[in-house]
């Protein structure tokens, strides 16, 4: 008997191709297998061919004769199989140890120091009544709700005793820049510490722009304060879900855009490399409407769209109804999209997707990004940490949304803890190991695991545990949806398209952003 | 052998860890009481109060947790 | 290494059970492969003498034909987990050897060296005294919430 995979929604189609466990009954028997002869890999069926992955994040794509080949051990050396395994380090005893181990080590800087990011929630107060809202906000008025200068100073803190060589500290809210005072203050006060600790530091700032103003503006590109916003595409479509009343979200949004672009330039800054970063968050309005939002994107001038899946975090949660849609629908979303930004670059127009673009530097360019949400062990606590109004350290943004929905699960702490006390306590220690990958069942003999990891908060929201469980997790579903997708159309790529996709993984430092790391 | 009533679950002490039975237990202790008991081979899993207005088989999706808790917990000690 | 044997197949209840000899695959092999089927189907395993028994009951609706492509499905799992617990088991020690080469070069003074230790609380996590596993009622919504 074959194995035969049951059909699925998204298999019904070519549009988004499914891969599946190889059908070892019909390629070998066990009797012939030669264990030895291989490193532990893992494999999976895409299309005709078998792709296979090993630790060290090599891969390759075999046919099925190949793969039974390789099982059963027979690839001789000088034969092309057996230099192309040799080459992808699949073959046991020509693997050498001291070259893989300084590449493993460079992959996994990470685990050598602590946090990078740091997420301080400046305020919950917002002017927007955005429909899929993670944070709890609060009307304008409600400034008890801001952080206090001697709070955000302890933040600031605790942020430079991270053995990290590198801080970003990320302003969110709410709308940050309602807090002004204070996000002023942290910049300066950590600047000034900074003259010390020496670090490689730079801001980061998440804004509606709305209340923005030049003044602002100007303090902002002064102090080199990165600018991210949210931009949910086309006009009717941002302002039905950004809710804003003092006025037209989109509008106001494409505005400053513009402007502060026009000021990078001015600046005598390369204006493809430092732009307003613009994120969408894909509701169930956005499904059918994949080609407009890109296309608003290109207009705008961005060069990558980062197609984000509504979580199911906060308000995201409670409008689900009417926002909400399933994993199938997303998925056939991004491929759409992902194909028509595909089809775009083909036709001269230089965009990537932010899901392929880190996904592909970790396949083709042997790079670890270190996107947090995509590495192992996971980004919570030891990778970023957020930091409430109130004082209360979280292992991350979402560790906070969770506990704006009335659970403390994943506050860790507070300012007034010791950065040793926040690492090593018993929920930082379960939330690290729970985010490995080698210790979930399905992760282990996943073809991906090399490339992915895990979120601990999305599987604790969804699935009730820190360790969820990654054969029914959507979190799994999505990110080996997104894996398969892009590993067919690396096998289905022409000169043309290798060369767009290699460019997608090309990164360029934005040493602009990195305050000076001279004494003030 | 094991046997799924409407209430009652054997579980097999060779395949089943406890802690990964209690686990389960208390991931479901909003939809009804558990109660876990050894039986011989077995934990014996008494399922009352089961809520009725509950979508999906609380029996069920508890066996699957029970069983993806103990293979997990096992991959954890060896990882 | 042995096919599992079809105790019973019901379209009715879209329910199978398969047996396979307890000598055939190590439990671990099992769980792999068992845990592979938990989106779709409901899963319990027992032990009848000399033999484990997997109990499955689909989700949703299975045809005998779907039924029986599933118990392929199993076989085949089973096959793929053992492949790779022989491969890891022959060769594991060159990743251990790779990854211990890494952190013994790269440790230095900034590892944090306690991380992994257990604090002046003692406790291991696996002994769950956060509350873990707690409940979760996305997928058990009630509808009088609905």
């Amino acid at each position: 008997m074959t194995a035969t995979t049951l059909q699925t929604k998204s298999q019904k189609h070519d549009l988004l191709p499914k891969g599946k466990q190889v059908d070892l009954t019909t390629i070998s028997s066990p009797g012939r297998w030669k264990p030895e002869f291989a490193v532990p890999f893992n494999q999976r069926q895409l299309g005709k061919k078998i792709l296979i992955s090993n630790d060290m994040g090599d891969w390759d794509l075999l046919t099925r004769e190949e793969f039974r080949d390789f099982i059963e051990g027979k690839p001789q050396p000088g034969e092309p199989l057996y230099e192309k395994l040799k080459k992808g380090n699949f073959i046991a005893k020509e693997v050498d140890v001291t070259a893989q181990a300084e590449r493993w080590r460079r992959k996994k800087q990470y685990l050598f120091y602590g946090p990078t990011l740091h997420a301080f929630v400046l305020t919950h107060r917002c002017n927007h009544g955005c429909q899929y809202c993670h944070s709890s906000i609060v009307g304008m008025d409600r400034t008890d709700t801001d952080m206090s200068i001697e709070t955000a100073e302890r933040a600031v803190d605790l942020v430079f005793q991270t053995t990290s060589p590198g801080i970003t500290i990320e302003f969110q809210g709410g709308e940050p820049t309602a807090n002004w005072e204070v996000l002023q203050h942290v910049v300066e006060y950590a600047r000034q510490k900074n003259a010390l600790a020496n670090k490689a530091l730079s801001f980061a700032l998440v804004t509606n722009l709305s209340l923005m103003d030049d003044e602002k503006m100007e303090y902002l590109l002064d102090r080199k304060v990165q600018i991210c916003t949210s931009l949910d595409g086309p006009e009717d479509l941002h302002n039905k879900i950004r809710i804003f009343k003092d006025g037209n979200s989109h509008e106001n949004l494409l505005h400053w855009m513009k402007k502060i672009n026009a000021r990078y330039g001015e600046l005598g800054l390369d204006t493809n490399l430092y732009r307003v970063e613009a994120l969408p968050t894909i509701t169930k309005p956005s499904l059918h409407r994949w080609k407009e939002i890109v296309d608003t994107y290109v207009e705008a001038g961005c060069k990558a769209v980062f197609l984000r899946k509504l979580d199911p975090f906060g308000f995201a949660e409670r409008t689900a109804k009417t926002l909400g849609y399933s994993m199938d629908d997303f998925l056939e979303f991004y491929a759409h999209a992902v194909d028509y930004i595909i089809e775009l670059n083909r036709n001269g127009t230089q965009v990537m997707e932010r899901h392929a673009s880190i996904m592909l530097n970790k396949i083709l360019a042997d790079q670890e990004p270190n996107y947090l949400d995509l590495r192992t062990p996971g980004g919570a606590c030891i990778g970023q940490l957020g930091y409430a109004p109130d004082g209360g350290v979280y292992s991350s943004d979402e560790g906070r949304f969770v506990a704006a929905m009335g659970d403390e699960m994943f506050k860790i702490g507070t300012v007034d803890d010791t950065y040793h006390q926040l690492m090593t306590n018993a929920q930082t220690r379960a939330m690290v190991m729970s985010g490995l990958n080698d210790a979930q069942p399905d992760c282990v003999s996943c073809v991906y695991k090399p490339w992915c990891g895990q979120q601990v908060e999305y599987n604790y929201k969804t699935q009730g545990s820190l360790h969820g469980h990654m054969r029914d997790s959507v979190w799994c579903k999505k990110h080996k949806s997104i894996f398969d997708y892009l590993m067919h159309k690396l096998e289905n790529a022409d000169e043309k398209d290798m060369e767009m996709f290699k460019r997608w993984t090309t990164n360029r430092q934005l040493e602009h952003f990195l305050q000076e790391r001279a004494p003030l | 052998m094991s046997h799924v009533t409407h209430q009652s679950v054997k579980l097999h002490r060779t395949l089943y860890m406890q802690q990964a039975v209690k686990d389960a237990a208390t991931t479901f202790a909003d939809f009804a009481s558990f109660t876990v008991k050894r039986d011989g081979d077995y934990y014996a899993v008494e399922i009352k109060d089961i809520d009725a207005d509950v979508e999906g088989d609380v029996v069920a999706e508890f066996c699957n947790f029970a069983l993806a808790n103990t293979a997990g917990r096992k991959k954890s000690k060896k990882a | 290494m042995g096919h599992p044997h079809i105790e019973k197949l019901d379209p009715k209840t879209h329910t199978m059970t398969l047996s396979l000899d307890i000598g055939l695959y190590p439990a671990d092999v099992l769980y792999a492969a068992a845990y592979v089927f938990l989106d779709r189907a409901y899963v319990l395993l027992d032990r009848a003498g000399p033999r484990f028994e997997v109990h499955l009951r689909g989700k949703g609706e299975l045809t005998e034909a779907q039924l029986s492509a599933m118990s392929g499905e199993f076989e085949n799992e089973l096959l793929a987990q053992a492949l790779r617990r022989k491969v890891v088991k022959a060769n594991q020690k060159i990743i251990e050897d790779i990854t211990s080469q890494a952190i013994a070069g790269a440790a230095g003074g900034t590892l944090p060296t306690d991380f992994l230790a257990a604090g002046d609380d003692g406790m291991d996590f696996l002994d769950d005294p956060l509350g873990i596993a707690v409940p979760w009622e996305d997928k058990f919504k009630k509808k009088k919430d609905a």
